[in-house]
């Protein structure tokens, strides 16, 4: 579970590329001020969606994890509170990911994808916090608005991510 | 390399069933919060295990110690809010006032936490 | 794909960090819920000792209980026509003469022997029949009503003078679990432990600094009316009308029965008593909550001294509140029924 043992095909290339853009999107969002703690676009998942839909859950998963870890190793928050919340967070959203993969393209779109995702993600950091951070029952009325920013980013995320799959129909097969 | 993708629908029926059940859910947890009654007494914590309990009924303003230096607690018309804080990103100062049971300001940088709490505490069985 | 050894590594780490300094087991037994928390043990030591309680428990349902076939349920039989019955059990035994002399310290007001009563008025079923007795089966069974002291205990050997006389330690069997408990958890050296029987509480010890906190349940809302500590050892029970009853034309019979009257006692919604650590204390916290609930008004204070009972609460039909000074010394409101408190000094 080492970067080494990753051996460079194609396919790595691109979870380079795509962790690198997702990493730079994670930095953008770590330097931007937001009004309640906890509540965040979450830009970086557009990149791991994407990663989904074009490519296959391998890559998705690895973009996302190489996001984690860097981000945390560039913003020096590796092995922090923060770094394990984000870990959670991007487990989580992926571990659902994994599960609902296959409804896709089956009367759900990449809205519900997106935003069962960000919902997710904000579950499995709320559980962290809970058991671990804030081990307090007070957290739970902070669940509500939480679940919001998840259910509002979640949406624009997923509106993001079908604009960006649909810029280059052409070189894709288009049903 | 490339591989195919199915290209669907922005909005797919099971989409907005999906986003509607969500957004109901939201809306019922916000519900939820605004009914819960209004707590009586803040109760301070410290990153040393310290507790301090106060009614909210007073008008003070507490210093209370962290890592980071002082943290100032101010209790004012059945309210309370962190108004300075060492810390950094002064999360704890924007999260403002509070003042309904359980509702909880944490500083994790100075390990405060203050707390909204019932009149009477919690308990650990039920006689009846 | 290592996904799934990650998740796996991830939830584990999860579960890890919910270890907990109290743990807490249930089972449901005497048709109740049985709730044993128990404060700062190797889990493994605390799981074992709580099962040991729970088997104990199953074991004494199985010969206390009123009406299913139980040790009980045959003398009672015995009883019906007349026989002498054996028993062999000196825990039984030992049982029933508690049980004498616990209902004439309290004038009968606590009394056993009116198995046949609570029969009548239907509560020897799981949910209460909903119907009332005729007058006529309730004054014929007055005429005759059987005590503790009719029943006759020679060695080993039991019967009764009077026939209609059935054994019911529904009014002990919970008090009686506390004190079997508490021998259990002392057996086994657990020091910190609170045990939750159908709401009869005792505490042993306490968690850490603090001291185990209980909630009084509140007679007709869903919620504690009030909360209080138990210091190591004290014991809490109530009887409440809200417990098992019926309700027919708006009117609540409760299961609990003034043997007097050979109605269900109603001037009362809820009766609570404590007891600091002595010998029996916990079946004390069982028994002694019923002549409190059933007795008339005019005589529940006058009870409460004869029997020593200090910490007491009663919450009378119209919501008036009678407290022990003790008591309300202890007790910490949340939702009081009535503004209006009899404090007894």
């Amino acid at each position: 579970m080492t970067l080494s043992t990753i051996k460079p095909t194609k396919q790595d290339h691109q979870v380079a590329k795509l962790a690198a853009l997702a990493t730079v999107l994670s930095l953008i969002e770590f330097f931007l001020p937001s009004p309640i703690p906890g509540v965040k676009p979450g830009i970086a998942n557009i990149i791991t969606l994407y990663a989904l839909i074009k490519f296959n859950f391998h890559v998705a998963f690895w973009v996302s994890i190489i996001r984690v870890l860097v981000t945390s190793i560039l913003v020096g928050s590796f092995l922090n509170p923060t770094f394990f919340l984000s870990l959670t967070g991007a487990l989580f959203s992926l571990g659902i990911l994994f599960l609902t993969k296959n409804l896709y393209g089956k009367c759900f779109g990449l809205l519900s994808l997106s935003l069962v995702a960000s919902i997710f993600h904000i579950i499995g950091q709320f559980i962290i916090v809970r058991i671990w951070i804030i081990p307090h029952d007070g957290i739970y009325n902070l669940l509500p608005l939480f679940l919001l920013s998840a259910f509002l980013f979640g949406l624009v995320n997923g509106i993001i991510v079908y604009r960006v799959l649909q810029q280059k129909p052409s070189k894709y097969n288009v049903k | 390399m490339k591989k195919s993708y199915k290209f669907t629908k922005l909005v797919n029926i099971g989409d907005i069933v999906f986003i509607s059940i969500c957004f109901g859910i939201i809306l019922f947890s916000f519900f939820q919060m605004i009914n819960l009654p209004r707590g009586e007494y803040i109760k301070i914590e410290d990153g040393t295990h310290n507790e301090f309990v106060f009614s909210l009924e007073s008008n003070v303003e507490k210093k209370i110690g962290g890592p980071l230096g002082d943290t100032i607690i101010v209790i004012q018309n059945n309210k309370a809010r962190i108004q300075s804080s060492p810390c950094n990103k002064k999360y704890c100062i924007h999260q403002g006032w509070i003042n309904k049971i359980n509702e909880t300001i944490v500083c994790i940088p100075n390990k405060i936490s203050l707390s909204i709490i019932g009149k009477t505490p919690s308990y650990d069985s039920i006689n009846y | 794909m290592n996904l799934a050894k990650f998740l796996i590594l991830i939830v584990l780490f999860l579960t890890g960090c919910t270890q907990n300094t109290t743990q807490q087991y249930k089972d449901y037994i005497f048709g109740t819920i049985i709730d044993i928390k128990i404060y700062d043990e190797n889990p493994k030591k605390s799981e074992k000792v709580a099962n040991l309680i729970f088997n104990d428990f199953h074991r004494l349902h199985d010969y206390l209980h009123p009406w299913k076939p139980s040790e009980i349920s045959n003398i009672n039989d015995a009883i019906k026509i007349n026989r002498w019955y054996q028993i062999d059990d000196p825990e039984l035994i030992e049982i029933l003469i508690d049980n004498k002399e616990l209902s004439k310290k309290t004038d009968n007001w606590f009394n056993p022997a009116i198995g046949g009563l609570i029969k009548l008025w239907g509560f020897h079923a799981d949910l209460p029949e909903n119907k009332l007795p005729s007058t006529s089966k309730i004054l014929d069974y007055l005429t005759n009503l059987p005590t503790m002291e009719d029943l006759i205990i020679e060695n080993k050997m039991l019967r009764s003078n009077n026939k209609m006389l059935q054994i019911d330690l529904g009014g002990y069997a919970k008090g009686y679990a506390l004190s079997r408990a508490k021998k259990i958890l002392l057996d086994n050296n657990i020091k910190n432990a609170l045990i939750n029987i159908g709401g009869n509480i005792l505490a042993v010890g306490q968690p850490g600094e603090r001291f185990w906190r209980v909630g009084i349940q509140h007679p007709r809302k869903p919620r504690a009316m009030a909360t209080i500590n138990l210091l190591p050892g004290w014991s809490i029970g109530t009887s409440g009308d809200y417990q098992r009853y019926f309700t027919i034309n708006k009117k609540r019979y409760s299961h609990l029965i003034n043997p007097n009257t050979g109605f269900p006692a109603d001037n009362t919604q809820s009766a609570t008593v404590l007891f600091a650590p002595s010998e029996n204390s916990e079946i004390k916290s069982d028994v002694y909550s019923k002549p409190l609930f059933i007795a008339p008004k005019k005589f529940k204070v006058e009870l409460a001294e004869r029997l020593a009972i200090k910490n007491f609460l009663i919450i009378f039909d119209d919501g008036q509140i009678l407290i022990s000074k003790e008591m309300n010394e202890a007790i910490e409101w949340i939702d009081i029924p009535n503004e209006e408190v009899l404090q007894i000094h």
